[in-house]
């Protein structure tokens, strides 16, 4: 009995998000008609979609989205690889790290795109600009994520590596990067959150091409269709990204038992 | 001291300094082991028979004294000591094969004939198919036998074992026990073991040095005259039961101070 109740559970479990998918495209679909609601507030779903029924607009879409994503990623491997350099040269020095690391403290605390005016300013319209704020963003989560994994190290690890004598390097090596790399990804994970953010906000500021100019121009226009259009195209980027990182996770993290994977940022 | 000793402890001290001033571990312990000797030393809690293995492993620095290996002063840890620890210590992102051969990889570049040995060993301790395992998929009892096999993938010529077998239960325990008094007689490995056991000190051993509570000196030498071969049904013998009962009485004296 009670296996039968968990195998529908199991079955239920996955048809549940599937059914809300149904409910959800069925109400954006009805309710601006049922409901009354004008196009440039809420258009209908089948509206939104025939966005990309165009050629030449799915071309723009393309050139665009290809811009946001190269800020996106340049950004993600510049600041989350600087992330990841900055906090284990930090770790392996405990001058450098309280001489460094209230500064980094205090400059997370403060909002990064709050930056962006001034690297407009500093870097121009085109790509510069917008791949450092993304760099600026994703390099704290890496940091600091990279410092805590480093730091879970334990002592009987220390002394085992102290007992073979181990050199620096082959400690680096064989034991605090391994260590360090569920807190790593989950830094990862997180940078990979805000590298998007980062290109879409950098654009707004200003920018000649990406996503976020083709948001504010169809905002000018009161295009709205071509903003939700936008915003799908943004949500599958997202999905993209973050899938990506899962998958590294899972390859990269096989030796952690199943049930303590899921410790989930 | 005999031409044939291996390690010469020579009034080692050791103090830990603590907020309330400098607090001794061990006072002034002197010895000598002879080459090929299974010593166990057993004593209370906290009594610095770790801090003491520790120290001639070259973990940890003596406060005072001298501790000398195969005619030299150790000054830290040394590729001819081999150390296990109270828990496996594997590394879990590496496989069987790779946490054996860890001592060799943090060092130079792994060659077959290595491999070959660590497969060897891992035969020899019944590990024999299970080198792409990974630690977690392996019990408390292999993993602690992964772990004697990396202490020795070096060839040392002398193991020192810090309550490597405290956390298993007792039939894996005296399993393993069997195991690795095979394992001393085929290799004459110099071995020194750190147990809470009186049974297992006497079971494996061929001396027993028994320590008093902190401070800890060393109360006793007890030599183990049992034919080498150590079988489980020496247990019950009554060489046995009087080795055993030798011993106890300073568990249970000390208990009471």
């Amino acid at each position: 009995m009670r296996h039968k109740t968990s195998m529908l559970g199991k079955y239920g479990r996955s048809l549940a998000p599937l059914a809300l998918f149904v409910v959800i495209v069925l109400l954006w679909e009805q309710a601006p008609t049922v409901f009354k609601i004008p196009e440039f507030v809420l258009p209908k779903l089948s509206r939104v979609l025939s966005v990309f029924m165009d050629a030449r607009t799915i071309s723009t879409f393309v050139d665009n989205a290809l811009v946001t994503l190269t800020e996106a990623l340049v950004g993600l491997i510049i600041g989350g690889g600087l992330g990841l350099v900055v906090g284990v040269l930090l770790s392996q020095s405990s001058l450098m790290m309280v001489t460094f690391y209230p500064y980094i403290v205090a400059l997370q605390c403060m909002p990064k795109v709050a930056l962006a005016p001034l690297l407009v300013i500093w870097f121009g319209f085109g790509l510069t600009s917008k791949i450092l704020v993304v760099a600026l963003l994703c390099f704290f989560p890496m940091l600091v994520n990279t410092i805590t994994g480093l730091r879970s190290v334990t002592r009987e690890n220390l002394e085992l590596f102290k007992a073979i004598g181990a050199p620096r390097t082959a400690t680096l090596s064989h034991l605090y990067i391994p260590a360090a790399l569920p807190n790593i990804l989950t830094g990862l994970e997180l940078a990979i959150v805000v590298s998007l953010l980062g290109a879409i906000v950098g654009e707004f500021v200003g920018a000649e091409k990406g996503l976020g100019v083709l948001l504010v121009q169809a905002q000018f226009q009161m295009n709205i269709p071509a903003v939700f259009a936008i915003l799908l195209i943004l949500v599958v980027l997202g999905l993209l990204f973050s899938l990506s990182v899962k998958y590294i996770r899972q390859r990269l993290l096989f030796w952690i038992p199943q049930e303590s994977k899921s410790f989930k940022a | 001291m005999g031409s044939n000793s291996i390690i010469e402890l020579d009034a080692v001290v050791k103090n830990y300094a603590t907020a309330q001033g400098s607090v001794p571990a061990l006072s002034a312990v002197t010895t000598t082991i002879t080459q090929g000797d299974f010593v166990s030393i057993v004593g209370p809690s906290g009594c610095g028979k770790t801090t003491l293995l520790k120290m001639i492993g070259g973990l940890i620095d003596a406060s005072g004294g001298k501790i000398v290996l195969r005619g030299t002063q150790v000054t830290g840890p040394r590729d001819d000591v081999g150390f296990v620890f109270q828990g496996a210590v594997l590394l879990p992102w590496k496989t069987v094969m790779e946490n054996v051969l860890l001592p060799i990889q943090v060092k130079r570049r792994v060659t077959e004939k290595d491999r070959a040995r660590a497969l060897d060993l891992l035969d020899t301790l019944g590990l024999k198919n299970f080198e792409r395992r990974y630690p977690h998929e392996l019990s408390g009892g292999m993993q602690q036998r992964v772990s004697i096999c990396r202490a020795l993938i070096g060839d040392p010529s002398c193991l020192l074992l810090d309550e490597p077998f405290g956390a298993l239960d007792a039939l894996t325990r005296e399993g393993i026990n069997v195991m690795f008094n095979q394992l001393w007689r085929t290799t004459r490995k110099t071995v020194m073991l750190v147990t809470h056991s009186i049974q297992e000190a006497v079971f494996l051993s061929t001396r027993v040095l028994v320590m008093s509570k902190r401070p800890g000196e060393i109360v006793d030498d007890i030599k183990i005259d049992l034919p080498e071969e150590r079988l489980p049904e020496i247990i019950g013998s009554s060489e046995f039961g009087a080795l055993a009962n030798r011993i106890r009485p300073y568990f249970t004296k000390l208990a009471m101070d």
